[in-house]
């Protein structure tokens, strides 16, 4: 009973959105959604595609509930995220949509914020969560920590122009990918000169500025007067309190998308789970990891050793290297930063055999390291501004 | 260096009025943060290469960062004026080295541009001459020598 009738209400945040989210969001066209859509479906019978697709049946998180919590993942996500979807076109285009035209980004990041991809696209990622830290600018009434937003965004591009609605509805994630518009061969940058680079790698794994990365979630249920009061400053999830070992905002580690491309991957969830009351402490109850895009695109990058000769990137991170020995936590993983027990639910951990092959100083990596350096430093000013 | 201290300044007047809304406190006369020098008890046998204290901006100050268009350009900023970093007391544009942070101990500063683009220069050295044994770095660094026969012959080989 302890996985079953308590942590679905958790999973509201874990699967994307917030309890109050929840409530709101959708409940009103839950109930004349369907007859809204088949309004619209008269004319735009295209569109059936979004109400069928992955943000109408949230089959990403249905999974990971199933994975997270077993048998009981359906009741689990039935419970925490059946107002949680989209469910009629009003959703995204409001109740006139003739007159509103295609949805504004403000309709996608309602639900596309916090740690689900999206929000970053604007410079923003998630707070702490302790209270103390839940202050400062807001959006979508959350407050947020100011980052740098991605170039499409300083050059007045929004959601929908890769994101069409032709796309949507035949099931894809965007209409474009960043080589419909860009010729990396037209670059004169270091890092385009090599062909590896341009072979193997997906654009962001070098041009994703930063991404909101949670190591360690954590939800506990209080069993007591003592320990409601110790979490009462950390968001509620029903009776859970919810709280992060480690947020981090920068570059994030890598691995490989489905397509075997180098791609961003960030945890999503390392889920420990804490019920005194029914002697569980530090349950680990998913340790995942995705491949995504982050919105955060820049023309430049990290410098080369941001990649090469960094096993942390690639969840390699010896136990000598370690800054955080979690078993001294009490927890089931021995570094955040190393691949053993985890997984990537839709690619796979970078091989350590190609690690080790790209990290050999050949002539090419020397010259293009140097030429790296060399730019940057052509640009020096004769003085500095003090 | 760690952050010390960054103060935001909110005022609440009795009539519920915000007379300061996070303002950034004032320190030497003008509205900045500060930053301080401190040693860390936490010393360890391991050090940080070379390669990762010359290779990384971050180091000197410059917080997180890609490096676009000859300019380390922070990601992590400032609330309050998005052309800073708020994990960082330098920054760089157009190729200008420029402290936006007090650094608040007595004697203490930020690296002067000569010396950011010293250390940052190193790393034109460093991918082949890795061991800080090697005697290049006995003397200070000739960078001129990337243009000399030896290093031209060697680069153009690796075209």
């Amino acid at each position: 009973m302890v996985r079953s009738t308590t942590l679905f209400i958790a999973a509201c945040w874990l699967l994307g959105g917030s309890a109050a989210r929840l409530a709101g969001a959708g409940s009103g066209s839950a109930e004349t959604g369907p007859a809204q859509a088949a309004a619209c479906l008269r004319c735009h019978e295209p569109a059936r595609g979004v109400l069928s697709g992955p943000m109408a049946t949230r089959s990403g998180e249905r999974q990971f509930a199933r994975r997270a919590f077993g048998a009981e993942g359906g009741r689990f996500f039935a419970g925490a995220c059946a107002g949680c979807h989209v469910a009629a076109c009003a959703d995204c285009h409001g109740e006139d949509p003739h007159r509103a035209g295609r949805p504004r980004d403000e309709a996608c990041l309602r639900c596309h914020r916090g740690y689900s991809a999206g929000w970053e696209y604007e410079g923003r990622a998630p707070r702490e969560d302790h209270a103390r830290y839940r202050r400062g600018a807001t959006a979508q009434g959350e407050p947020f920590l100011r980052m740098l937003p991605d170039v499409h965004f300083e050059r007045g591009m929004s959601c929908a122009d890769c994101h069409t609605m032709k796309s949507l509805q035949e099931g894809k994630r965007a209409a474009k990918g960043c080589r419909d518009c860009h010729s990396p061969a037209a670059s004169a940058s270091p890092e385009h000169a090599i062909a590896a680079h341009l072979e193997k790698l997906s654009c962001v794994a070098c041009h994703a500025a930063w991404a909101p990365q949670e190591y360690g979630t954590f939800l506990i249920r209080p069993a007591n007067a003592e320990q409601e009061h110790a979490f009462a400053s950390f968001p509620a999830l029903g009776p859970w309190r919810k709280s992060a070992h480690l947020k981090r905002q920068d570059v994030p580690p890598l691995g490989l998308d489905e397509q075997g491309l180098v791609s961003p991957i960030r945890p999503r969830f390392l889920l420990f789970v804490t019920d005194p009351k029914n002697g569980v402490e530090n349950r680990l109850v998913a340790a995942e990891w995705r491949a995504f895009s982050p919105h955060t695109v820049r023309r430049g990058t990290v410098p080369c050793g941001g990649c090469h000769d960094n096993r942390r990137r690639f969840l390699l991170e010896r136990d000598a290297e370690r800054l955080y020995p979690l078993e001294k936590d009490g927890l089931p993983l021995r570094s955040y930063w190393n691949r053993d027990g985890q997984t990537v639910v839709n690619g796979s951990f970078f091989p350590p055999g190609r690690y080790e092959r790209m990290n050999v100083k050949s002539p090419e990596y020397a010259r293009q390291v140097v030429n790296q350096w060399q730019k940057l430093l052509d640009h020096a000013a004769p003085r500095s501004k003090r | 260096m760690t952050p010390g201290c960054q103060t935001f300044v909110t005022v609440i007047e009795a009539d519920g009025r915000r007379s300061k809304d996070e303002a950034v406190a004032r320190y030497r006369g003008k509205p900045q943060l500060r930053f301080a020098p401190f040693y860390s008890n936490n010393t360890g046998r391991r050090a940080v290469g070379c390669a990762e204290c010359h290779g990384d901006p971050a180091f000197l100050g410059f917080g997180q960062h890609v490096m676009e268009r000859g300019a380390i350009r922070s990601t992590l900023l400032c609330e309050r004026n998005p052309k800073k970093a708020l994990d960082g007391f330098l920054s760089m544009e157009a190729g200008r080295v420029v402290s936006h942070a007090a650094i608040s101990r007595a004697g203490a500063r930020p690296l002067k541009h000569e010396e950011v683009f010293g250390v940052l220069a190193v790393n034109l050295c460093l991918v082949c001459h890795e061991k800080a044994d090697d005697p290049i770095y006995r003397t200070r660094l000739d960078h001129g020598a990337l243009d000399d026969t030896l290093h031209r012959r060697l680069l153009a080989a690796r075209r």
